[in-house]
C-alpha cells in the first residue's frame, strides 16, 4: 500500500526537476533538465508572470475559494443544524431533503450550475433581472471577476449539508443539563450560544475545517465541468490550482510544470495540516 | 402575550423557516429535473415554464372543401374556410416527434418516430397502425444488424412519407444505413431498402414526381439524389452531389417539377436541373424577383412556382428564364399576418401550399396558418388561424434520445463495476487493517498510522502525473495496456481510498469493547473466528457506512477516469463530460444526463440513509 503511494510521489518529485513533455515521454526519467537550470520548473511556476502557467492566479483564487467555501458551509451548516435540533413535525423529512445536494455528484453540480449561470437563458439571470429587477443588465457570470462567485456558491450549496450533519450530531451530543445550569445562572440565549454551544462544538469545527481545506483546495470537478462544457479554461478569475495543474499536465502536456506545481501544493498542504494540528490538538485529544 | 404563547409562535416561525430553507435548497435540483423535461428551444429562449407547444407547420393540403394542416409534432387539424376566415373544426395528435404526412385520397398517412406509420381515415381517426416495432421486425429479417434504436429521433427532418395507389413509401434517417421502407397496401408486407440492398447511398427523404401518378419518386440523401421506380421498386436514376453540375452539397430544399425537372434551393437562389441527366438548366434569383430573403419553402401550382421567403411570398412562372414573363407577386402585410403569436419561437414562414389557382395556404413556424388569395392581380392575406393542437409538452423523449445518442448503458455498467469492486476491496482490506491498527501492537504502528493520514493530504494529481507516465511506459515496453482498462482504474481507486477507509474503521474497531472478543476466545474460538463472528458484526454499521461512502466518492471521480479510460471503459462522469463537449447547446439532453447520473446514488442514499448518517457522524463526534 505504501509502495503504491510513495513510489509515485518520489517519481513525481523527480519529474518536477525535468523538462518532461509529451514529446519526450519515452525518455522517461532521462528527460533533459529545463533550460533555466534544475529548478527551472519552479522558477517558471512561481516567478515568471509572463509564462502562461497561471499558478499565481490559481493560488489566489484557491485561497479565497477555500476560505469562503469553508466559512459559508460552516455558517449555513450551523444555522441548519440549529433549526433541525428542535422537535417539530416533519423533522426527519426536513433533514433528508436538506441532505439532497450533498448526494448530487460534483460533476453534475458543475454542469447544472454552469447551465444556471448562462447569461441569456440561465435561471439565475432570469430571476435577478426579469423577475426581481435587481440588476439593470444581465451580468456575465462565467466571464470576468464574477467567475469566482460562480464557483463558490455551487460549492457551498453542495457541501453545506455535510457540515450541517456533523454539527447536528455535535449539537445532539451536548448534554442538556449544561444549558439548564446556565439558565439557572441567568444566562441569556446569546450567552448560552457563545459560551456553551460554540466551544463544545470545537471537535466538529476541527474536522470541518480540515475537510474544508482538503476538499476545496483539491476541488476539480465543479470548475472543470462548469466552463466550456467540460474542457474549458475557466479564465484567470475562476482557475483553481487543480485545474491549472491538470491543464498544464494533460492539455498542454507539460508534465514538468505540472509536477512542480503538485509538489508545491503538497508541501503547502502538509504545512497547513501541521498548523491545523497545532491549533486543534487539544480538542482532538479532549474527547 | 404570555411567554408560553410567544415561545410557541417562535417555534412555528422557526419550523416555517426550516421548510423555506429546505425548499430553497432543493430548487437547483428541481430545476435540473424540470429542464430535463423541457424542449431545448424553450430553455434557450429563457422560458421558465413548459409552454403550450405549437410546432411548425409541415403539411398543408386541401381535402374537398376543407384544408388539412399538419405540424411536425404530430398535430393535424382540419380547417374550414368561410367568409370570416378560417375556423378549425378538429384537432388531433398522432405522435410526438417529427411527423411527416402524406395524402392518400380521402385518407392520410402519418409517420413519426415514436408512433410509427399510421393511416388516418376521413374523420382523422386511426384506421391502421404499423408501429416502429413492426418495422423493426421487417428490418431484423433483412438486416439483423440494424436495430431500430439507431433511428435518430432528434434529427429526422428528412423523414418523409409518400402514398401511391398501391404502396406507401417512407424514408427514414438513421444512424446507420438510412433507407426506404415500402409498405404494400394490399398485402401489408413491409420491405426495407438501403445500401445493403442495392441503393447506391443512404437516403432520408422521399418526394413524389408530380404528374407521374405515383410511379416515379425522388429519393434524397446527403450523398446525392436518386430516381425510384415505385412499380418495380428499383433505382432508375442516380446522381451524386457535385457531379454533372449538381450542387456540391445537399441543397436545403428540393422539389421535383413537371417535364423531367427538379428544383434545388440554396439560400435565396433556385437551380433547376434535369432529373435524368442532372444537368443544370437555369437558375432563378433576384433578377427573377426572388429578393425577399432566404427561401424557406416552395410549392408547385400548375405552371407557377411559389416561394415562401423569409420576407414574403413570391410566385414565378415555372418556365421563367426560358421566356421572360416572370411574375413576382408580393403579399401585402404577410409578415404581420404571420406574427399572430409574438411570444412563440421562430414565427417564420415555413410551409406554403398551392390549393387552386391563386389560392394559397401559408404555414408558420409557430403553428400559424394564413390563407392567401389572389385578388385583382395582387395577393392578399386573408383568414388566419392557429393550429389547435397546442398542448403542454413534456419531453420524456429526452431520456430516450439520451440513451440512443450516447452509450449510456456502457457508462452505467462501467461505473457500477468499478464502484462496486472498489467498494468491496476497500471494505475487506480496510476491515483487516483497521482491526490490526486498533487492536495489536506492532513495530512501526505509529508510522503506519501517520502515513495513512499523510496519503490523504497528498493531492491526487501528484500520483496521476507519474502514474500516467509510468502506465504509458509499461504499455510501450511490455505491451500490457493499463490505460483504458477497468481493472487499472479499480487498482488505482483502491490504492487511493483504502487508506482513508482504514482510518475511519480504526475508530469503529477501537470502540468495540475488548471484553467481547476475550469472552469469545475464552469460549474456545480461534482468533480468526472471534474476528469473523464477533468483531465484524459489531463493526458492521461502520463497515457499511464507509463502503457506501467509498462508492459515492468513486462515483463522483472524474479526473483519474478521464485520463485512464477509453471509449469502452468510460465511467459516467467521463461520458457526461464528453457528451457536454459534443452537444454544446443541447441543455435539455444535458440535464437529462445529469438527472440520470444522479438517480442511482440518490436511490442508494435513500436506502442506506440511516447507515450513512450514523457512520459519518460517529466518526466526527467520537474523534
Amino acid at each position: 500500500m505504501l509502495l503504491v503511494h510513495f513510489l509515485p510521489m518520489v517519481h513525481g518529485i523527480w519529474l518536477s526537476f525535468l523538462a518532461s513533455r509529451k514529446s519526450n515521454l519515452l525518455l522517461y526519467l532521462k528527460a533533459p533538465i529545463p533550460e533555466n537550470g534544475i529548478l527551472g520548473n519552479y522558477k517558471d511556476v512561481l516567478l515568471d508572470p509572463n509564462l502562461q502557467v497561471g499558478m499565481l492566479d490559481a493560488v489566489r483564487n484557491t485561497f479565497w475559494y477555500a476560505l469562503i467555501v469553508t466559512l459559508g458551509t460552516s455558517i449555513l451548516g450551523l444555522v441548519g443544524a440549529m433549526l433541525l435540533n428542535r422537535h417539530f413535525k416533519g423533522r426527519g423529512l426536513a433533514r433528508t431533503l436538506m441532505l439532497f445536494p450533498w448526494i448530487i455528484p460534483t460533476y453534475v453540480v458543475g454542469l447544472l450550475w454552469g447551465f444556471m449561470w448562462q447569461q441569456d437563458s440561465g435561471i439565475v439571470n432570469i430571476v435577478l433581472h426579469d423577475w426581481l429587477h435587481l440588476v439593470s443588465e444581465k451580468p456575465q457570470w462565467l466571464l470576468g471577476p464574477n467567475t469566482l462567485w460562480a464557483i463558490i456558491l455551487p460549492t457551498i450549496w453542495r457541501f453545506w449539508p455535510y457540515s450541517m450533519l456533523m454539527l447536528l450530531a455535535g449539537l445532539q451530543n451536548i448534554p442538556q443539563d449544561i444549558y439548564e445550569a446556565a439558565s439557572l445562572d441567568g444566562a441569556g440565549a446569546w450567552m448560552k450560544f457563545r459560551q456553551i454551544t460554540l466551544p463544545l462544538l470545537a471537535p466538529v469545527w476541527s474536522v470541518l475545517i480540515l475537510n474544508g481545506m482538503i476538499f476545496n483546495v483539491y476541488s476539480f470537478n465543479i470548475v472543470i465541468m462548469m466552463f466550456g462544457n467540460g474542457a474549458g479554461f475557466p479564465g484567470k478569475h475562476g482557475d483553481l490550482i487543480m485545474t491549472a495543474i491538470f491543464r498544464n499536465s494533460f492539455q498542454m502536456w507539460d508534465f514538468g510544470h505540472g509536477a512542480a506545481m503538485s509538489v508545491i501544493l503538497m508541501v503547502a498542504m502538509i504545512a497547513l495540516v501541521v498548523v491545523w494540528y497545532r491549533i486543534f490538538r487539544r480538542d482532538l485529544t479532549a474527547t | 402575550m404570555s411567554p408560553f404563547r410567544r415561545k410557541r409562535l417562535i417555534g412555528t416561525l422557526l419550523t416555517a423557516l426550516t421548510f423555506v430553507l429546505v425548499f430553497a435548497n432543493l430548487l437547483p435540483i428541481l430545476w435540473m429535473i424540470w429542464c430535463s423535461l423541457k424542449d431545448n428551444n424553450e430553455i434557450m429562449s429563457g422560458q421558465v415554464g413548459i409552454g403550450k407547444r405549437r410546432s411548425e407547420v409541415n403539411f398543408l393540403a386541401s381535402s374537398g372543401t376543407d384544408w388539412l394542416v399538419g405540424s411536425s409534432d404530430g398535430g393535424i387539424a382540419r380547417f374550414k374556410a368561410d367568409a370570416s376566415g378560417m375556423t378549425s373544426q378538429h384537432g388531433e395528435n398522432f405522435g410526438w416527434f417529427t411527423s411527416s404526412w402524406a395524402q392518400d385520397g380521402a385518407d392520410l398517412w402519418s409517420l413519426s418516430a415514436d408512433k410509427g406509420l399510421q393511416r388516418l381515415d376521413g374523420s382523422l381517426a386511426v384506421a391502421q397502425r404499423i408501429d416502429m416495432g413492426d418495422l423493426k421486425e421487417a428490418w431484423d429479417l433483412q438486416f439483423p444488424k440494424l436495430p431500430w434504436q439507431t433511428v435518430w429521433v432528434n434529427d429526422v427532418q428528412g423523414t418523409s412519407v409518400v402514398a401511391t395507389s398501391t404502396k406507401v413509401l417512407a424514408a427514414l434517417r438513421m444512424e446507420k444505413g438510412p433507407g426506404l421502407v415500402e409498405l404494400d397496401k394490399a398485402s401489408g408486407k413491409i420491405r426495407f431498402f438501403n445500401v445493403a440492398s442495392g441503393i447506391p447511398f443512404g437516403i432520408d427523404q422521399v418526394l413524389e414526381v408530380p404528374g407521374s401518378q405515383g410511379r416515379q419518386m425522388i429519393l434524397l440523401g446527403s450523398d446525392g439524389f436518386l430516381g425510384w421506380d415505385a412499380n418495380a421498386s428499383r433505382v432508375d436514376i442516380a446522381h451524386r452531389w457535385g457531379q454533372n453540375g449538381l450542387p456540391w452539397d445537399r441543397p436545403g430544399l428540393a422539389l421535383p417539377l413537371l417535364d423531367n425537372e427538379i428544383a434545388f434551393v440554396q439560400g435565396a437562389k433556385v437551380f433547376i436541373h434535369a432529373m435524368n441527366s442532372g444537368k443544370k438548366m437555369r437558375e432563378l434569383g433576384s433578377l427573377e424577383g426572388l429578393d425577399r430573403g432566404q427561401i424557406l419553402s416552395l410549392a408547385l401550382e400548375k405552371d407557377r412556382l411559389w416561394f415562401g421567403c423569409a420576407q414574403g411570398l413570391v410566385g414565378i412562372d415555372r418556365k421563367a428564364g426560358k421566356s421572360s414573363d416572370s411574375q413576382a407577386v408580393e403579399v401585402k402585410g404577410l409578415r404581420s399576418a404571420l406574427s399572430l403569436d409574438r411570444d412563440a419561437v421562430g414565427s417564420e414562414l415555413v410551409q406554403v401550399a398551392a390549393l387552386d389557382s391563386g389560392n394559397l395556404l401559408v404555414g408558420g413556424g409557430a403553428g400559424e396558418v394564413v390563407h392567401v388569395a389572389m385578388s385583382g392581380g395582387k395577393l392578399v392575406a386573408g383568414g388566419q388561424s392557429l393550429l389547435p393542437s397546442a398542448h403542454f409538452y413534456i419531453h420524456w423523449r429526452n431520456y430516450v434520445d439520451l440513451w440512443r445518442n450516447l452509450p449510456f448503458g456502457t457508462y452505467l455498467k462501467n461505473s457500477l463495476i468499478v464502484c462496486t469492486s472498489v467498494m468491496l476491496i476497500a471494505m475487506v482490506l480496510a476491515s483487516l487493517a483497521g482491526y490490526a491498527l486498533a487492536r495489536f501492537e506492532f513495530g512501526g504502528k505509529g508510522i503506519f498510522g501517520y502515513s495513512i493520514l499523510a496519503t490523504q493530504m497528498i493531492p491526487g494529481i501528484m500520483f496521476l502525473i507519474p502514474l500516467y507516465i509510468l502506465f504509458t511506459q509499461v504499455g510501450e515496453k511490455t505491451g500490457v495496456s493499463i490505460i483504458g482498462t477497468r481493472w487499472g482504474l479499480v487498482l488505482l481507486y483502491s490504492a487511493f481510498y483504502v487508506p482513508f477507509t482504514i482510518w475511519i474503521l480504526r475508530g469503529f474497531f477501537a470502540a468495540i469493547p475488548r471484553e467481547l472478543e476475550e469472552a469469545a476466545l475464552v469460549d474456545g474460538c480461534t482468533p480468526f473466528r472471534a474476528f469473523w463472528s464477533v468483531i465484524i458484526p459489531a463493526a458492521m454499521p461502520g463497515i457499511i457506512a464507509s463502503g457506501i461512502y467509498v462508492f459515492l466518492t468513486v462515483w463522483d471521480e472524474l479526473m483519474f477516469a478521464w485520463l485512464l479510460t477509453n471509449a469502452e471503459t468510460s465511467t459516467i462522469p467521463v461520458g457526461i463530460r464528453l457528451f457536454a463537449g459534443n452537444y454544446q447547446n443541447r441543455y435539455d439532453l444535458m440535464m437529462a444526463a445529469a438527472t440520470v447520473a444522479t438517480l442511482p446514488v440518490m436511490v442508494l442514499f435513500f436506502l442506506m440513509q440511516r447507515h450513512i448518517v450514523s457512520g459519518l457522524t460517529a466518526g466526527a463526534v467520537k474523534g
